[in-house]
């Protein structure tokens, strides 16, 4: 064998499969290389309308056609290449062509970053397919080239962040039912995040770096934009390998580890954004998302499976510290309840502490901030818990455990909607009727009831579940003790 | 080696697909998995196969729990599954090279590999077709030679001969004993049952997730007899043979039928061939002696009550 030969073959072994597949199947597919076709004919036309509108047009007509290429490139790369991308990973999850692959040596891992190389691929090649004609618009006027290149990085890095959450959404479809609801619900939320980001993007073409970048905030604002996508795709990734690993395997593991940095490097961005402005409110902006985060796990937490499996059960180490710190990472119902709780006690913990101790202005908010978290999460772990109960009480055998955060949306549902119907129709005291709606517990008007009610609600539904969470306590326990 | 599955129980909501089932398929063997529709039989291979885990009992691959270590697993297992491949629109030779690079093989091998897995089965010729054009005999092969990338030990099948022409069902036929005979053990679920007993060295019979009868043909074919029924078919006087056998210890119930002897017989096969030799020691010419089989058809439906759950 050659060197060359060697060489090949070495590169060859590297290269990802899944990588390789979809390459394959899309040089024989029609909907690449008509996306591809179709946009290089549309930006030709673009182009060729702007240079021949070039003299009697506004000075900025480099910039107005570099915004309008861009706003077609984002919607490829963004929308329509990740959604297809998604599209086609929940077909074979909903055929079940990609369980013969879980039968081989390859990991979840590796199918996910298969699945998202390949849509990267793809998006770069579009982006080499716009380049020159976005150049083109150097020769008009009114282009900022530095800014466009930050844009372009920055839509880039959007739309990796857009493929992977789309292949997350894929990875929930397990049937056709599914399939559908999740798809529609992923494809809604690409084509809000777009319209979202193309308005700004398409404006920091135009309108050159000033508008949005004041001097002081470029840097900290470049670096918040980069982290928050890495942030993104990373989780996705863990999500989505999660998602498709087998029921009987440790999922939870890499997805709390992977939550737990993103908090910690979440936590220190605001942080510098709280010295650089020299104000606590975006430390509580930072716990408000954490807050979103936690419904989320909360969510997934009461839909984990109640029981260990033996995959999980060997994991379990059997050093007291090592065990506990397990618990809460390892899947597991009842690990990821107790996981939620602790790090909302942290962040409230830190959203109270850092302020102070650096002594920060605009700190008046901390309390409120604080009392309204953390009814609203009582509000959220109360709703979770108690569709729990009910799953396990009457619907054991028509819904299964993975479904019980469908549950929990209809309990919150029904507690928040039906006593406003009553209200409505007997017109009695106003605000006892809107206590079950967890997102008064955040209204600022809000009386003490109303964030009594969801500490209440939580420590109710802790009780009645004390049971069921004291019996997984256990059996985590033991299985620790008898690996050791 | 040698695949074990102990006290397997698999459960859906309400519904227990698999009850407590016990048997093991070793190296070299071809066992026939046979139930109803609804049974439990492809709940059971998927389970072996990794794809789905017990509720509780286990699968073992000599002694090492498949659930405890699927990956080690995976490497001894090829799994054909009652679905034809779905990739359409990839060639045979790329959907072979998927898996292979799936399997990890080193391009220096993958190569040969998948030219001698063609070859062994039979798609050389048809290689760069794509599946969607494949017949489903075609597709049939294509999923075997899938199974057998990774030179697993053992091959699940889940009816693999279901919707084939009679000249594809032969050449699978071909193909297992020619896996048999490199030492593979296979677990083959089908309906078609006078195939399975053509091909099978044993057989596991299921019925609503639970084990009705495992063991060698032979034994399960011969479930439930307490005597075998012997047929003797003399060339000699038929009337002396019968007054011969009546005073025959274990044997009863003679009757004529045709030109043939039919007793039944309730000693062992030691004791039938001690009477064959009485039987020409006292001069009678035989041209047959043998017992009746039942088939697996007869057993199948004598012991199935045709029931799902």
């Amino acid at each position: 064998m050659t060197m060359m030969e060697t060489l090949y073959n070495r590169f060859d072994d590297l290269l990802n499969p899944i990588i390789v597949k979809e390459l394959r199947q899309v040089v024989r597919g029609k909907f690449f290389w008509g996306v591809l076709l179709l946009f290089l004919a549309f930006q030709c036309a673009v182009l060729s309308l702007s240079i021949a509108d070039r003299g009697m047009s506004s000075r900025s007509i480099g910039g107005e056609t570099l915004a309008f290429l861009f706003g077609i490139l984002f919607f490829a790369s963004f929308v329509l290449i990740p959604i297809q991308n998604g599209f086609k990973f929940s077909t074979e999850r909903n055929d079940g062509s990609d369980e013969l692959l879980f039968i081989t040596t390859i990991t979840p891992e590796t199918i996910i970053k298969g699945k998202f190389y390949a849509a990267m691929v793809f998006i770069l090649l579009l982006f080499s397919a716009f380049a020159p004609f976005m150049a083109m618009t150097f020769f008009l006027s009114g282009v900022d080239m530095p800014l466009t290149f930050l844009t372009l990085f920055f839509a880039l890095l959007i739309s990796a962040a857009g493929a992977m959450g789309q292949i997350c959404f894929a990875a929930l479809a397990h049937d056709a039912q599914s399939n559908k609801a999740f798809r529609a619900i992923g494809g809604m939320a690409q084509m809000m995040a777009f319209f979202a980001i193309s308005g700004t993007g398409a404006e920091m073409v135009q309108y050159g770096p000033g508008r949005f970048m004041g001097s002081s905030h470029a840097g900290l604002l470049i670096v918040s934009v980069i982290l928050f996508c890495l942030a993104a795709v990373s989780f996705f990734y863990r999500a989505a390998a999660s998602i498709i690993a087998p029921a009987g395997a440790n999922r939870m593991l890499p997805v709390r580890k992977c939550g737990l940095f993103i908090w910690l490097g979440s936590l220190i961005l605001s942080l510098l954004w709280a010295i650089q402005e020299n104000s606590g409110k975006f430390l509580v902006s930072w716990a408000a998302l954490i807050c979103v985060g936690l419904v989320l796990a909360t969510m997934v937490a009461v839909s984990e499976r109640d029981s260990l499996s033996e995959r999980v059960a060997r994991e379990i180490p059997a050093n007291p510290l090592k065990k506990r710190l397990a618990f809460l990472f390892y899947s597991g119902s009842a690990g990821g309840l107790a996981w939620v709780v602790l790090i909302m006690l942290i962040t409230l913990l830190t959203m109270n502490f850092f302020p102070r101790a650096l002594g920060l202005h605009q700190t008046g908010d901390l309390p409120d901030a604080t009392v309204a978290i953390l009814s609203f999460l009582g509000y959220c772990i109360g709703y979770g818990l108690l569709a729990s109960y009910i799953r396990r009480l009457f619907f054991s055998s028509l819904v299964d455990i993975r479904n019980t955060w469908i549950i929990m949306f209809l309990v919150t549902a029904f507690c928040s909607v039906v006593p406003m119907f009553i209200w409505a129709v007997t017109g009695s005291d106003y605000e006892l009727f809107l206590l079950g709606n967890p997102f008064i517990a955040l209204s600022r008007d809000r009386s003490d009831a109303a964030q009594a009610f969801g500490m209440l609600l939580a420590a109710g539904a802790v009780f009645i579940n004390l049971p069921w969470l004291k019996r997984q306590l256990n059996e985590f326990f033991k299985a620790g003790d008898q690996n050791g | 080696m040698m695949l074990t599955v102990e006290n397997l129980c698999k459960n859906f909501a309400t519904t227990q697909a698999v009850k407590d089932l016990t048997f093991r398929v070793s190296s070299g063997d071809i066992t026939g998995f046979v139930g109803p529709n609804g049974a439990g039989k492809t709940t059971t291979l998927r389970i072996m196969a990794t794809i789905e885990d017990p509720s509780s009992g286990a699968v073992c691959i000599d002694g090492q729990s498949i659930t405890i270590h699927p990956e080690a697993a995976r490497a001894c297992i090829g799994f054909v599954p009652d679905s034809l491949p779905l990739h359409n629109d990839m060639s045979v030779h790329e959907y072979l090279d998927f898996f292979a690079r799936a399997y990890e093989i080193p391009s220096a091998r993958r190569h040969g590999l998948i030219d001698d897995l063609e070859e062994f089965t039979n798609l050389t010729g048809i290689r760069e077709k794509l599946i969607v054009t494949l017949s489903k005999g075609m597709k049939q092969r294509v999923s075997i030679a899938r199974a057998l990338i990774n030179d697993p030990q053992f091959l699940l099948m889940d009816e693999p001969a279901a919707g084939l022409d009679p000249r594809a069902r032969i050449e699978l036929r071909e193909l297992l004993r020619v896996l048999s005979r490199q030492g593979k053990g296979i677990l083959i679920s089908s309906h078609i049952l006078s195939e399975l007993a053509e091909i099978c060295t044993s057989a596991l019979i299921i019925e609503q997730g639970m084990l009705l009868k495992f063991g060698t043909i032979e034994e399960v074919t011969n479930h439930g007899q307490a005597a075998r029924r012997l047929i003797i078919r003399p060339i000699s006087d038929l009337e002396a043979l019968s007054r011969f056998l009546v005073l025959e210890p274990g044997v009863g119930g003679l009757v004529l039928n045709g030109r043939n002897l039919e007793c039944d017989y309730s000693g062992k096969d030691e004791d039938a061939s001690e009477l064959l030799n009485r039987i020409i020691a006292a001069n009678h010419r035989l041209i047959e002696f043998r017992f009746k089989q039942q088939n697996l058809e007869s057993v199948f439906m004598n012991i199935t009550r045709g029931e799902v759950q």
